[in-house]
C-alpha cells in the first residue's frame, strides 16, 4: 500500500497544472515547499532525495490539493506514502519517535496519566482502558509476510 | 430516528479536551441521544499513516469493526479521527483489500467488518440527522448579539469523497448553520478555510504557528467574540498555544476559543458546569466585552 | 451442375508463382472438376491482352462462372471487375500473396495448398448468384437540425448542389452561439457580419426553407426516405399547444447541427462563480462585451484563468479545443479598448495550432501576460476585487493580482438540443454525450447511415472548423440526394423459415440497420446496413448470409476441404481473417516476404464478427484441426463491436469443445492489425506448434 500511489497511473499523469502548489497554505508561508515539484522529482526517480529530506515532513495534511487536483491525483496520500517509506529505512528517526514512543508503549497518541485519570473521575467521565499493546500487535500483523 | 449512536473519542479528546468531551455527552444526553461508550475502541490510525500505511487501515479497520459487532453507527468528536475512520470505510469497499484486512483482523483476534458502519462528526450528524429545525426547536436561550469565527479545520469536510460530500470543502456552511440556528451571527472572512497547523508542529514549528498566528489576527480583527472549532487538535493550535503564537508575532491575543457544543449547548439552556466552561483557557466573557 | 460452366484461370505472374506452385498440374486437375468446362493459364491476366484472353473464353464456352487463381483478391480489383460477366460470379483465389510468396522454399507444399485453395474456391462459386445492385428511389431534400453557423452553412451548401433543404431551428431565431459573441478569432471580425451575409443568402435561396421555434419529434424510414416529423410551436407570448403545428416532411438525407452549450463553473466552488460579481465566464464576457460600449475600455485589470472544469477527470475530461484561442482573443479585445489594460492569462498549456500560432505571439507582443500556473481558488477582498494568488510555475515563485475581473474559461458540452434529438431518433453518443462518429476515417458519419454532423454536436471546435464541417457532411450526404440511391448488394437476407425470432441481430447490429415486420421477424433496411455480416456471425440457427458470402458456401467449402492436404501429421488451420485489416496483413506478409506455414487456409470476412459460431463447431467437427479468426484490435474495428463479439463467440465455441472432450486451444482469436505481418506470421507459426503438440484433430477421418 505504501508504494501503489508513488508508481501509480495519475501521479504519471500530472500535466504541471500547479494547481496544488498554487492552493497550498504551506507553499503561501514557505515558498520553499512546493508540492508539485515534489511530484515531479519522483516521476524523476529521485524518491532517494525526498525520502531523506525535511521537504515531505511540512505538509500539514489539509487535502485541499488532493480535492482540486484534475488528475484526481491523492496528493496528500502520496506524502503519507514518502513519509512512510522514509520511516521504513529510518524506523528510529527523530521527527516520529515522540509519537512512535507514545503509540508503541501505550496505545494512545496521548498517553493518559494517572492525574488525567483523575481529572476524568471528578468530572465523572467514563475511565479510560488500557491497551498498550495494540499498536505494535498491529503494526507485526502488517509487516507479517511482507 | 435511530439514536444510539458509538461514541467515538480518539487519543486526544479524553485526555487534552474535556470541555469538548463533557460538553458534546451533556449536550447528546439533553437532545435525547445516546452516546455509547465502546471501551474496546483504539487510535483510529491517523498518526500511524506516516509510517505504515497498511498499519493504519487494520486500526481504523478494527474500530469499524467493533461499531458493527454492536451494530452501532459511529459518532465521533474528532475530526481528524472521522475522516481517517471514514475514508478507510471507503477503502474498504474494494473487496480484495477488505479480504485482505479481515484476514489480518483474525490473526489479531479482532472482528471482521463487512461495510456496515457509517461514521459522522457529531456536527455532521447534528446537521443532517437530528436536523437544523429540530435543533432550533429546543433552542430556549438563543444567543443573539454574539459573533462567533467559525474554524472548520481541514478534515472537517475534505476529503469530500470520504464524507459523502456533505459540506462543500471549498465554502463551507453546516457548522455556520448550526451556530446560527442557535441563534448567534457567524463571521465570513477570506481565512475561513485556513489550516490551523498542528500536524507540523513538530516537524516546522515556526510554519505552524504562523498559520494559527493568521486566523487569529484575523478574526481579533474583526471583532469576533470567539472562535468555534470542532476538532481537539485545532483547539490546542488556537488555545494552548494561542499566547505563544501571539508573542511570536509580536501581538497578544485573548480570543476565547470554544467548541461548538459549548455553544450549542448554551443556547439549549444547559450549565457553563455542564459544558466545562472552567476549562476554557481564555474565559468567555462576551458580556464584559 | 451441369448447368453451370465455370472457367478456371490460372496465372502465372510473369512466372513467378508458377516457380512455386505447379500449375500444370493443378490446371490438369481442375479441368476434370465437375462444372469446369475451360482452364486457361496465363502469363499475366490481369494485361489488356490478359483480360481478353478472359473475355474470349467467356464467350467462346458460354462461362457462367470465372474462377482466378492469381494475386490477392485485394489487388487489381478494377481490373477483374469488368469481364463482361456479373462481378459475383468472379471468385479470387490467392496463390501469390498468401501462397507462393509465403511459401516460397517449399514448393511442395505451396502445391498442395494451392490445390485445396482451389477446391474450395470452385465448391464456393457453385453457390454464387448474379447480384445487382439494388437502386432506390430516393427524395432530393435534406433535412438540416439546427440554425447555428454549422447549419446555416450546412443548408447552403445542400442547396447549392441542387437539394431542397429545410433548415429547422428550435429558438425563435438562427445564429445560434455565434450570434451571441462579440467578436470571433482569428481576425477579430464582429460575427453580424458574416451572419447576415448568410442570413441574405438564405432568404434569397428559393430552395431553402427555414423553420424556426421547431423541433425534430420523431424520425422512421431509411436513407433516401427519412419521414421526419417536425413540430413547430406557437410564438405567442403564451404558449398555447392547440397552437403548435406538426408537419411531416420527407428526407434524403439529415445533416445534425445541434451545437454546444457552455460549462456552468458553479460547481467549482473555490472560484467563487455565482457568488463573486466579478468572476464570469468567457461567454458572459462576449454578452457584456456586446451589450455594453465602455466595458472593454473599463477593465483596468483583468486575469483569465484557462482550463476551468476542462482537462479535468471530475468535469469535462476532454480539451474544448477554442478556449485558448478564446481567452487571447478577449485579452487582445482589451487591449485593443485601451492599451492601458492589464491582462494576464492563467494557463496551463497553451493551444494554438497552425495560423494561430501567429496571434498568440502577437498577443505576447502587445502585452499580454502569460503565466503557467493555475489558481487553487479566487477570493473576494472588502473592494469587491478578486484576488487571484498563484504558484508561477516558471518563476518559480507565488505571485498575486488583484484583479476588476476574472474570466474563467469554460468548455463547450453537448447541447440539449442533441441530447433531445439523439432521443428522438436513436443516435449514437460517446460517453462525453457528443454524437459518436468514427474519428479516424469518417468523422462526418454518425453510425447512422444518412445522418451526418456538422459543427460542435460532434465535438468542439471553433467557427472556421464549423463551417468546414457543414461543407464535409454536405459533402457525404449528396449520395443520398440524387433522386436515386445505388445499394450494393452484399447485404444480409434473413432466412424466415429458419428465424425464430431471437432478436440477437436486432440488437447486434452496430447501425441499427434491422427492425422489426410486422409478425415480428426482423427486416434488414438495406440503406442502413454496412455489411458488415454480425447478423450473420451471431444468428444461432445460421438463419442470415451476407450476399457475397453465405452460410450454405461456407458449409460446402468446409466438406470439400481435404483436412490432409499437407499429409497425415501435419494440422490444418482454417483462418478467417478480416477484409479490412487481418487479411491485409496477412498479404503483406507475403508482400514482405516473410515466411509463413502453409497449414493456414484463409477464408476472407468482411468482419471477425461476421463469423457464426456454428460455422466453427462444423469446421471442427469435420476435422478441421484449428481455427483462427483474425480481426482488428478492439478499439480499431471499423464495425465498432466486431472484434469484440467475435471473441465472446469463440468463448462459447471454446467451452462447448470443452463438453465435447475437445481442446479448446482448437479455436483461437487474434488481433492483428492491418500494419501487422509480422505478427500474423509469428501468430500463425505459433499457433501451428502449438497444434503439432496438441495433435490431430480426433474427428478427422483419414
Amino acid at each position: 500500500m505504501n508504494d501503489e500511489l508513488i508508481d501509480g497511473e495519475q501521479l504519471k499523469c500530472c500535466f504541471h497544472c500547479g494547481k496544488c502548489t498554487s492552493g497550498c497554505e504551506v507553499n503561501r508561508i514557505d515558498p520553499s515547499f512546493q508540492p508539485h515539484r515534489l511530484l515531479h522529482l519522483i516521476g524523476m526517480g529521485a524518491l532517494d532525495e525526498l525520502i531523506n529530506g525535511d521537504a515531505i515532513w511540512k505538509c500539514t495534511t489539509c487535502f485541499t490539493c488532493s480535492e482540486r487536483c484534475p488528475q484526481r491525483i491523492a496528493v496528500t496520500d502520496i506524502f503519507w506514502s514518502l513519509r512512510a517509506l522514509a520511516f521504513r529505512s529510518c524506523p528510529t528517526s527523530g521527527l516520529l519517535s515522540a509519537q512512535k514512543s507514545a503509540l508503541f508503549k501505550t496505545g494512545r497518541l496521548y498517553p493518559a496519566t494517572v492525574l488525567d485519570h483523575k481529572k476524568r473521575e471528578k468530572a465523572g467521565l467514563p475511565a479510560l482502558s488500557e491497551n498498550a499493546t495494540l499498536v505494535s500487535r498491529i503494526f507485526d500483523a502488517a509487516k507479517a509476510d511482507r | 430516528m435511530n439514536m444510539k449512536y458509538a461514541l467515538y473519542l480518539g487519543c486526544a479528546t479524553p485526555v487534552k479536551a474535556l470541555k469538548y468531551e463533557i460538553s458534546a455527552r451533556n449536550v447528546a444526553k439533553r437532545l435525547g441521544i445516546e452516546l455509547v461508550d465502546l471501551p474496546e475502541f483504539g487510535c483510529c490510525g491517523f498518526p500511524v499513516k506516516s509510517m505504515d500505511r497498511f498499519a493504519a487501515l487494520l486500526m481504523a479497520a478494527r474500530n469499524l469493526a467493533l461499531a458493527e459487532e454492536r451494530g452501532l453507527d459511529i459518532i465521533g468528536l474528532c475530526t481528524g479521527c472521522i475522516s481517517t475512520l471514514a475514508e478507510a470505510r471507503v477503502q474498504l469497499e474494494d473487496e480484495t483489500l477488505r479480504e485482505k484486512v479481515n484476514e489480518k483482523l483474525k490473526t489479531l483476534g479482532a472482528a471482521e467488518y463487512r461495510l456496515g458502519v457509517s461514521v459522522k462528526h457529531f456536527a455532521r450528524f447534528l446537521h443532517e440527522d437530528y436536523g437544523l429545525d429540530a435543533l432550533r426547536r429546543e433552542i430556549g436561550a438563543p444567543l443573539e448579539s454574539l459573533k462567533f469565527g467559525i474554524h472548520y479545520g481541514c478534515h472537517y469536510a475534505k476529503p469530500s469523497h470520504a464524507h459523502d460530500c456533505f459540506d462543500d470543502p471549498s465554502n463551507p456552511v453546516s457548522l455556520d448553520k448550526l451556530i446560527q440556528g442557535a441563534g448567534a451571527k457567524t463571521i465570513d472572512y477570506p481565512e475561513k478555510n485556513l489550516c490551523c497547523g498542528l500536524t507540523i508542529r513538530g516537524a516546522a514549528e515556526d510554519l505552524s504557528m504562523n498559520l494559527a498566528g493568521e486566523k487569529l489576527d484575523a478574526l481579533t480583527n474583526r471583532g469576533a467574540d470567539a472562535m468555534v472549532v470542532a476538532c481537539p487538535s485545532c483547539c490546542i493550535a488556537y488555545e494552548n498555544n494561542q499566547q505563544l503564537v501571539g508573542r511570536k508575532m509580536g501581538k497578544e491575543f485573548n480570543l476565547p476559543v470554544l467548541y461548538f457544543t459549548q455553544v450549542i449547548g448554551r443556547a439549549l439552556g444547559l450549565t457553563d458546569e455542564e459544558l466545562a466552561f472552567e476549562f476554557n483557557r481564555i474565559k468567555f466573557h462576551p458580556a464584559a466585552r | 451442375m451441369s448447368d453451370i460452366k465455370i472457367g478456371v484461370f490460372l496465372c502465372t505472374c510473369e512466372g513467378e508463382i508458377e516457380k512455386t506452385i505447379a500449375l500444370d498440374v493443378l490446371a490438369q486437375e481442375a479441368s476434370g472438376r465437375p462444372g469446369v468446362v475451360s482452364v486457361r493459364k496465363d502469363s499475366c491476366l490481369c494485361s489488356e491482352r490478359g483480360i481478353g484472353a478472359i473475355r474470349e473464353d467467356i464467350d467462346k464456352f458460354g462461362l457462367d462462372r470465372v474462377l482466378i487463381a492469381a494475386c490477392s483478391p485485394a489487388m487489381k480489383t478494377r481490373e477483374f471487375t469488368d469481364l463482361g460477366i456479373n462481378k459475383y460470379l468472379v471468385e479470387r483465389v490467392n496463390f501469390r500473396e498468401q501462397c507462393s510468396r509465403c511459401h516460397p522454399d517449399n514448393s511442395e507444399n505451396a502445391t498442395k495448398k494451392a490445390r485445396a485453395l482451389l477446391g474450395m474456391s470452385l465448391e464456393k462459386i457453385r453457390y454464387s448468384k448474379a447480384l445487382e445492385p439494388v437502386t432506390v428511389p430516393a427524395v432530393k431534400t435534406a433535412l438540416v437540425v439546427g440554425g447555428g453557423v454549422a447549419g446555416i452553412n450546412a443548408a447552403l451548401d445542400l442547396a447549392g448542389a441542387g437539394a431542397e433543404v429545410f433548415l429547422i431551428e428550435k429558438n425563435p431565431h438562427l445564429g445560434g452561439k455565434v450570434s451571441e459573441l462579440h467578436r470571433y478569432y482569428p481576425r477579430l471580425c464582429p460575427p453580424s457580419c458574416g451572419l447576415e451575409l448568410m442570413f441574405s443568402k438564405l432568404e434569397s435561396n428559393p430552395r431553402i426553407h427555414v423553420l424556426t421555434s421547431s423541433e425534430v419529434e420523431n424520425l422512421s424510414g431509411s436513407p433516401g426516405n427519412f419521414s421526419i416529423s417536425i413540430k413547430t410551436t406557437s410564438s405567442d407570448a403564451i404558449k398555447s399547444p392547440e397552437k403548435d403545428q406538426v408537419r411531416t416532411i420527407i428526407a434524403g438525407a439529415v445533416v445534425v447541427a445541434t451545437g454546444w452549450e457552455p460549462f456552468d463553473p458553479t460547481p467549482l466552488t473555490e472560484y467563487g462563480y455565482g457568488r463573486f460579481e466579478k468572476v464570469i465566464t468567457n461567454l458572459d464576457f462576449e454578452k457584456s462585451a456586446r451589450e455594453q460600449g465602455q466595458f472593454l475600455a473599463q477593465q483596468k485589470k483583468t486575469a483569465f484563468i484557462q482550463c476551468v472544469g476542462s482537462r479535468d477527470e471530475r468535469h469535462l475530461p476532454y480539451c474544448s479545443d477554442v478556449c485558448c484561442m478564446v481567452s487571447i482573443k478577449q485579452a487582445l479585445l482589451l487591449k485593443q479598448a485601451n492599451p492601458d489594460n492589464e491582462v494576464t492569462i492563467y494557463y496551463n498549456d497553451i493551444r494554438t495550432p497552425g495560423e494561430y500560432e501567429a496571434v498568440y505571439r502577437q498577443a505576447r507582443a502587445s502585452g499580454i501576460q502569460f503565466i503557467k500556473g493555475i489558481p487553487s481558488e479566487l477570493r473576494q477582498d472588502a473592494r469587491g476585487k478578486i484576488s487571484v494568488s498563484v504558484f508561477d510555475l516558471i518563476a518559480g515563485e507565488r505571485t498575486e493580482f488583484a484583479a476588476d475581473l476574472v474570466v474563467l474559461a469554460t468548455g463547450m458540452k453537448a447541447s440539449r438540443g442533441t441530447t433531445q434529438l439523439k432521443d428522438a431518433i436513436c443516435l449514437a453518443t460517446n460517453k462525453d454525450d457528443f454524437i459518436e462518429s468514427h474519428l479516424q476515417c469518417h468523422p462526418q458519419d454518425s453510425q447512422r447511415e444518412g445522418i451526418f454532423t456538422a459543427g460542435c454536436c460532434r465535438a468542439p471546435m471553433d467557427v472556421s472548423r464549423s463551417i468546414e464541417s457543414a461543407g464535409a457532411a454536405t459533402a457525404k450526404a449528396l449520395r443520398y440526394l440524387q433522386g436515386e440511391i445505388a445499394v450494393s448488394p452484399d447485404y444480409p437476407v434473413v432466412d424466415i423459415l429458419k428465424c425464430d425470432r431471437c432478436k440477437r441481430c436486432v440488437e447486434e447490429c452496430p447501425f441499427k440497420a434491422y427492425s422489426y415486420d410486422d409478425k415480428g421477424f426482423p427486416q434488414v433496411d438495406i440503406l442502413k446496413c454496412r455489411a458488415c455480416g454480425i447478423c450473420m456471425g451471431g444468428c444461432p440457427l445460421g438463419a442470415i448470409s451476407l450476399g457475397e458470402l453465405s452460410m450454405e458456401q461456407l458449409s460446402g467449402m468446409l466438406d470439400v476441404l481435404d483436412k490432409s492436404y499437407l499429409g497425415e501429421d501435419e494440422p490444418v488451420v482454417l483462418g478467417f481473417l478480416c477484409k479490412n485489416d487481418a487479411y491485409r496483413a496477412a498479404d503483406d506478409a507475403g508482400l514482405e516476404g516473410i515466411p509463413c506455414p502453409s497449414n493456414l487456409i484463409s477464408i476472407m470476412v468482411p468482419c471477425s464478427g461476421a463469423v457464426n459460431a456454428m460455422i466453427i463447431s462444423e469446421a471442427i467437427s469435420k476435422g478441421v484441426d484449428g481455427i483462427l479468426l483474425a480481426g482488428c484490435p478492439d478499439k480499431q474495428c471499423h464495425y465498432l463491436q466486431g472484434s469484440a463479439l467475435a471473441k465472446t463467440r469463440l468463448a462459447d465455441v471454446s467451452n462447448k469443445l470443452k463438453e465435447m472432450y475437445l481442446e479448446p486451444e482448437r479455436v483461437r482469436f487474434a488481433s492483428i492489425s492491418r500494419d501487422d505481418p509480422e505478427k500474423f506470421a509469428a501468430t500463425v507459426k505459433e499457433y501451428v506448434e502449438e497444434l503439432k503438440q496438441l495433435g490431430k484433430n480426433p474427428l478427422r477421418i483419414q
